[in-house]
C-alpha cells in the first residue's frame, strides 16, 4: 500500500468545501466522577476539516470527552475554544453542533423527514426552505423514498442514515459520532463506513468520531487519537499509528498481536537485540529509549511474520509447529506455538500449512518493534 | 479557563414543583398526624394540640367497637385471600409468561378487568348474587368477593417477574433429567421467591385497605377493619371522635406494617405500573 | 394391593413432547390456568351477567323490563346524581394530571429523593379513602391545623369550610389517586430513551421545545392511561361522598344512589340497574379518551435498535 500522508490525501479529494471552523482547541480538559478520573487534562487541536478519531477501550475516557464537547457534560476544568472563542459557558443547543448517537435516538413519533428538519424548525427555517433542505439532505443518503415512514418500520442501516442526515442538515460547525457503527452487522457497518468517507469528501464537516474498533478509525479518519485511563497515548495519522505505535498498549490495541516478554541485551542506534526467557535471540526496532538489562516488550502484527516452509536458518527465524488454522477467505491464520515462548500468530496468503506441520517463521527487525515494558 | 457553573441556581420551575411535593406531602402527614394525636386526646378543644393524653380511647374503641373480633377478622380474610390468589395465580402467571397460544390476550384481558373495572360496579351485583346464594354476610362470602380483584393482581405481578427468569434455567434443569414438578420446586420457585414476597405482601395489603367489596359482602360480624371504621365515623355524632380516632389509628398500624416491609421488595412506582 | 414397581429408566429416557392441539394448548396449561381464569368467570364475569338480568327484572310496583332504567332517568333526583359524580370525577381526574405530568417529568431522571418521594406518595394511596376522609374531619377542621395555619400567617380571616361539601369530596379524591398518577406516569416518563431528550438539545432545542415537541408526545400513552384509569375510579366515589361531603345533596353520587336502592330499599333490581349505568358511563368515557389517543402518536418510546 503506498503510503500517502494526510494532507495528500485530502488534495486528492479536492472538490471539499471550506470547512465552516478553522480551529478547534480544547485544552486541559478534566471531569471526575466521584472519585473516578474520567478525563485527566485532556488537550487537542483539530484542524477545520478534518475527521478525528478517539480511539480506546471502554472507560478510557473517549465517550466523556465528547460528551464534554457537545455541552451535554460539563468539565470539571478546562477549556474548550473554537475559533478562538471560549465556548464552554454555551449550552448545547446553542453550539450548532451535529451529534450522531450510538442507538442513533430518532424521534419515534414524527416520520424521517421531520426527523430531519427537527433542527431546522429550531432555526426557524421558513417551509420552502426547509422542504428543499431536507429532500437535498434525504437524497445525500439516498432514503428519499422513505421520507414519510417512522423510525420503527426502518432498517438499522437506514435507522443509521436518518440519524446522520438528521445531524447535517443544520450545517452544523462540527460533526460528533458516538460510536455509530457499534450496533450494525458486521456488512453493514463496512457500507457505512464507505458511506462515511464519501460524506466527508462531500460535506468536508469537522468530525469527531469515537469507537473502540481500531479497524474503524484506521480507515476513516485523518488523525487517530488513541486514548487510555482518562488520558491521550498517541496522536498521529493512521499510517502512523499502524507502523508505529508509541507504546506496548498502543501497539496492542492497534493490532500487534504477538507480545514476547524480552531483555534487551545490547543495543546499537535504533536496532537492539533482544533475548527472550528462552534464550533465544533476536533482533529488533527501539521504540522506546532502552539499555541494556532492560525488560521490554517484543510485538510484531500477524501479518508481518513470515511463513517458510521448515529448515530456514536465519537471524530472527525460529521454529515452530503450526497448532490452529484459520481460514479467512484470501488469508490464513496460523497459531503457532515456537522457541520464543508464547505463541506466535501470523497472516498468510500461503495456504498450505496444516495442523501439526513444522515450520520455520522469520520475525523481520524493521517490523519487530520494542517497548518499554509497562506495568 | 476554569469551567463556570452553567446550571446555575434550581430554575424557578423545580422551585415550584419541590414546593407541590412539599405541600402535599404536609398536608397528608398533617391529615395522619390528627388521627394519631387525637387518638391520645383526653379531649382537644380547637387548640393547636390536645388539652391532655390518655390511651383510654383505645381502650373504649376496643370495646365498643368489638375490635379484637374485626382484627381477626380482617387477618384471616387477608390472610386467606393471599394464599388462594397466590395458589392460583402463580400457576397461572408461570402460564401466561412462558406459553403462547391462542386466546392469551383475550385470557390476559380478562384477568386485568377486574383491576380496572372499580370494585362498586361489579360488586352490586356480585353481592346481589351472593345474597341469592346465602353466602352474603358470611366470612366465606367476604373471601371470595376480595378474591374477585386480588387474583389478578396477583397474575399482574408474577406473570413479567417470570419472565424475567431466564427460560433457559428451565431447559438447562431438564435436559439434566428433573421433572416438571422437580423443576418446579427445586428451580423455578427458589429464583421466584422475591416476586413472589412482593406480591404477597402488596396483595395482603391491598385486602386490608380494600373497602367497597367488603362493605357490600360483610354481615355485622364479619366487618374488616376498614369497613368498622367507616360505620364508627359514618355515627360520630353519637361516639367520641378520639374512640373513632383510635380505631383509625390501629388501622394505619395495620395497613403500614406490612406495606412497609413490601417497599424493601419492591419498587414503589411498579405497584402502580402493574395494575390497581 | 399390587405394588408400584419403580422404573429407575424411566426419568432417563427422553420424554414424549405432550401433544398440542392446534391451538398451542394442552392439558398443563390447563392445569396451570385454568382455575384462575374460572376464579375470574364465576366471579366477576357472571355476576355482572346475572345483574344485568336482574337489572332487566322489573321490581314489585313497576312493570316493563327496563322499568329499573327507565325509574332512574325519569327521576331528577336519582339523574342528578350523574351529573354529582362528573363534577367530582372530571374536576378530580384534570387537576391530577396538571399536577401529574410536569412533576413525573421533572422527576424522570433518578434523584437523590426520588426513591423517598416515591415512598411518601405510596402511604396515602394505600391507607385510601375512608382513612384519609376521617382524617381531613380533624386536620381540615373549622379548628383543625389547617385552617389554624392560615389564620395565624393571615391568610386567611375566617376558617375555610373545606367539610361536609364538595371541596371535602374533591380534597379527598386528589390526595388518594394523585399519588397513583403520578407513580404510573412516573414510570412511563422513566421509560422514555433519554437520548431523545439530547438529541434534541444538540438539534438547538430548549427546554420548553423539548417538553412540547418530544416529550409530551411520548408520553401521550401513558397520559391517557392515566386518564381513563383516574377517571374510572373517581368516577366510583363513595365512602368519603358520605364522610366529608354531602350525601343528601351535592355529593349524593352514583355509588351512593345505587348502594341506597339495593341496601335501603332493598330494590335489587334497581341497585344493579344504577351499577351497570355506571359501568357504560365509565366505558364511554374510557373509550373517548383512547379515541382521542389513538389519534395522536402510538409506538414505542425508543428510537431505533439499541
Amino acid at each position: 500500500m503506498a503510503e500517502r500522508t494526510a494532507k495528500e490525501r485530502r488534495e486528492i479529494a479536492t472538490e471539499r468545501p471550506e470547512p465552516l471552523v478553522k480551529r478547534l482547541g480544547i485544552r486541559n480538559l478534566t471531569k471526575r466522577f466521584g472519585d473516578l478520573v474520567a478525563l485527566n487534562d485532556f488537550n487537542l487541536e483539530v484542524e477545520g476539516g478534518e475527521f478525528i478519531s478517539l480511539l480506546g477501550p471502554s472507560g478510557c475516557g473517549k465517550t466523556t470527552a465528547l460528551n464534554c464537547l457537545s455541552g451535554l457534560l460539563e468539565p470539571d476544568d478546562g477549556d474548550i475554544e473554537l475559533d478562538g472563542e471560549s465556548i464552554l459557558n454555551v449550552p448545547p443547543e446553542r453550539r450548532q453542533f451535529g451529534m450522531v448517537f450510538q442507538n442513533y435516538a430518532l424521534f419515534p413519533h414524527l416520520s424521517v423527514a421531520r426527523n430531519v428538519s427537527f433542527g431546522l424548525e429550531m432555526q426557524r427555517m421558513s417551509k420552502e426552505e426547509m422542504r428543499d433542505r431536507v429532500e437535498e439532505v434525504l437524497s445525500l443518503v439516498q432514503l428519499e423514498e422513505h421520507r414519510d415512514k417512522h423510525p420503527a418500520q426502518l432498517s438499522g442501516g437506514q435507522q443509521q442514515r436518518v440519524a446522520l442526515a438528521r445531524a447535517v442538515a443544520t450545517r452544523p460547525r462540527i460533526i460528533l459520532m458516538d460510536e455509530p457503527l457499534s450496533n450494525l452487522d458486521a456488512k453493514l457497518r463496512l457500507e457505512m463506513r464507505a458511506e462515511f468517507r464519501r460524506l466527508h469528501q462531500t460535506l468536508g464537516l469537522t468530525t469527531v468520531y469515537v469507537t473502540h474498533d481500531q479497524e474503524e478509525a484506521l480507515s476513516l479518519s485523518d488523525r487517530v487519537v488513541l486514548m487510555r485511563g482518562g488520558a491521550i497515548q498517541q496522536i498521529g495519522s493512521p499510517e502512523e499509528a499502524y507502523t508505529k505505535p508509541a507504546s506496548a498498549y498502543a501497539a496492542n490495541f492497534l493490532g500487534y498481536r504477538n507480545l514476547v516478554p524480552v531483555q534487551v541485551t545490547a543495543v546499537e542506534e535504533a536496532r537492539a537485540r533482544i533475548k527472550t526467557g528462552t534464550d533465544v535471540e533476536l533482533s529488533g526496532t527501539l521504540v522506546d529509549t532502552l539499555s541494556p538489562g532492560d525488560e521490554a516488550v517484543a510485538a510484531i502484527r500477524p501479518e508481518d511474520v513470515g511463513v517458510f516452509p521448515q529448515g530456514r536458518e536465519e537471524p530472527n527465524v525460529v521454529s515452530a509447529t503450526v497448532e490452529l488454522v484459520e481460514f479467512l477467505g484470501r488469508d490464513t491464520e496460523l497459531s503457532m506455538p515456537n522457541d520464543l515462548g508464547s505463541d506466535i500468530v501470523a497472516r498468510t496468503t500461503a495456504g498450505e500449512a496444516r495442523p501439526g506441520s513444522r515450520v520455520s517463521i522469520l520475525l523481520p527487525p524493521e517490523r519487530l518493534l520494542i517497548f518499554a515494558k509497562e506495568d | 479557563m476554569v469551567a463556570k457553573q452553567r446550571s446555575g441556581a434550581p430554575s424557578l420551575s423545580t422551585w415550584l414543583v419541590y414546593a407541590t411535593v412539599a405541600f402535599f406531602i404536609l398536608v397528608v402527614g398533617g391529615i395522619l398526624l390528627s388521627v394519631l394525636l387525637n387518638s391520645f386526646a383526653s379531649s382537644w378543644f380547637g387548640g393547636w394540640l390536645p388539652d391532655g393524653y390518655t390511651g383510654e380511647w383505645y381502650v373504649f374503641a376496643a370495646e365498643e367497637f368489638n375490635l379484637w373480633n374485626v382484627l381477626v377478622v380482617t387477618l384471616a380474610v387477608a390472610a386467606i385471600v393471599t394464599a388462594i390468589s397466590l395458589a392460583i395465580g402463580i400457576p397461572a402467571g408461570y402460564a401466561l409468561a412462558r406459553r403462547n397460544f391462542r386466546g392469551k390476550s383475550l385470557a390476559l384481558g380478562l384477568l386485568i378487568l377486574p383491576l380496572i373495572v372499580p370494585p362498586i360496579t361489579y360488586g352490586i351485583p356480585l353481592a346481589t348474587m351472593l345474597y341469592e346464594y346465602r353466602l352474603a354476610g358470611t366470612i366465606f362470602g367476604v373471601i371470595l368477593a376480595n378474591l374477585v380483584p386480588a387474583l389478578p393482581f396477583v397474575v399482574l405481578v408474577m406473570t413479567p417477574f417470570i419472565e424475567q427468569i431466564d427460560p433457559n434455567v428451565e431447559r438447562a434443569a431438564r435436559m439434566m433429567g428433573a421433572s416438571t414438578p422437580r423443576m418446579f420446586v427445586r428451580v423455578l420457585l427458589p429464583l421466584a421467591i422475591p416476586g413472589i414476597l412482593a406480591a404477597g405482601l402488596l396483595v395482603f395489603v391491598r385486602t386490608i385497605a380494600l373497602f367497597e367489596l367488603t362493605f357490600l359482602t360483610a354481615g355485622a360480624n364479619t366487618q374488616t377493619l376498614v369497613v368498622s371504621l367507616y360505620y364508627a365515623a359514618f355515627s360520630s355524632g353519637i361516639r367520641p371522635a378520639q374512640s373513632i380516632d383510635a380505631m383509625a389509628a390501629i388501622y394505619m398500624v395495620t395497613t403500614l406494617v406490612p406495606l412497609l416491609l413490601a417497599l424493601r421488595y419492591v419498587n414503589p412506582v411498579n405497584m402502580v405500573a402493574r395494575g390497581r | 394391593m399390587a405394588a408400584t414397581v419403580k422404573d429407575p429408566e424411566r426419568d432417563q429416557r427422553p420424554r414424549k413432547p405432550k401433544a398440542k392441539s392446534r391451538w398451542g394448548m394442552d392439558g398443563s396449561l390447563l392445569v396451570l390456568l385454568g382455575p384462575a381464569l374460572l376464579l375470574v368467570a364465576l366471579l366477576f364475569v357472571w355476576p355482572f351477567l346475572y345483574g344485568i338480568g336482574v337489572s332487566l327484572t322489573p321490581a314489585p310496583g313497576r312493570e316493563g323490563i327496563f322499568s329499573s332504567y327507565t325509574t332512574f332517568f325519569g327521576d331528577a333526583r336519582e339523574r342528578a346524581s350523574i351529573w354529582n359524580t362528573l363534577r367530582l370525577a372530571v374536576p378530580a381526574t384534570l387537576i391530577n394530571l396538571l399536577l401529574a405530568v410536569p412533576l413525573a417529568y421533572r422527576m424522570r431522571n433518578p434523584l437523590k429523593g426520588q426513591r423517598l418521594i416515591t415512598v411518601l406518595f405510596v402511604v396515602p394511596m394505600t391507607l385510601g379513602v375512608v382513612l384519609i376522609a376521617r382524617g381531613m374531619l380533624t386536620f381540615l377542621g373549622p379548628g383543625g391545623w389547617f385552617n389554624k395555619t392560615l389564620m395565624t400567617l393571615g391568610v386567611i380571616g375566617e376558617p375555610l369550610q373545606l367539610l361536609n361539601n364538595y371541596t371535602g369530596v374533591l380534597i379527598s379524591l386528589i390526595i388518594a389517586e394523585f399519588p397513583v398518577m403520578f407513580l404510573l406516569l412516573l414510570g412511563y416518563a422513566s421509560g422514555i430513551d433519554p437520548n431523545l431528550e439530547r438529541a434534541g438539545r444538540m438539534l438547538g432545542a430548549g427546554a420548553w421545545q423539548r417538553f412540547t415537541r418530544i416529550m409530551l408526545p411520548l408520553m401521550m400513552p401513558g397520559i391517557a392511561i392515566a386518564a381513563a384509569l383516574g377517571f374510572m375510579v373517581t368516577f366510583a366515589v363513595f365512602p368519603s361522598a358520605v364522610l366529608v361531603g354531602e350525601p343528601a345533596g351535592s355529593t349524593r353520587v352514583i355509588a351512593l344512589a345505587a348502594w341506597q336502592a339495593a341496601y335501603e330499599r332493598f330494590d335489587y333490581s334497581m341497585g344493579s340497574a344504577i351499577a351497570i349505568v355506571m359501568a357504560a358511563i365509565e366505558l364511554l368515557v374510557v373509550a373517548v379518551i383512547l379515541f382521542a389517543r389513538s389519534r395522536l402518536y402510538t409506538g414505542p418510546a425508543s428510537g431505533g435498535k439499541g
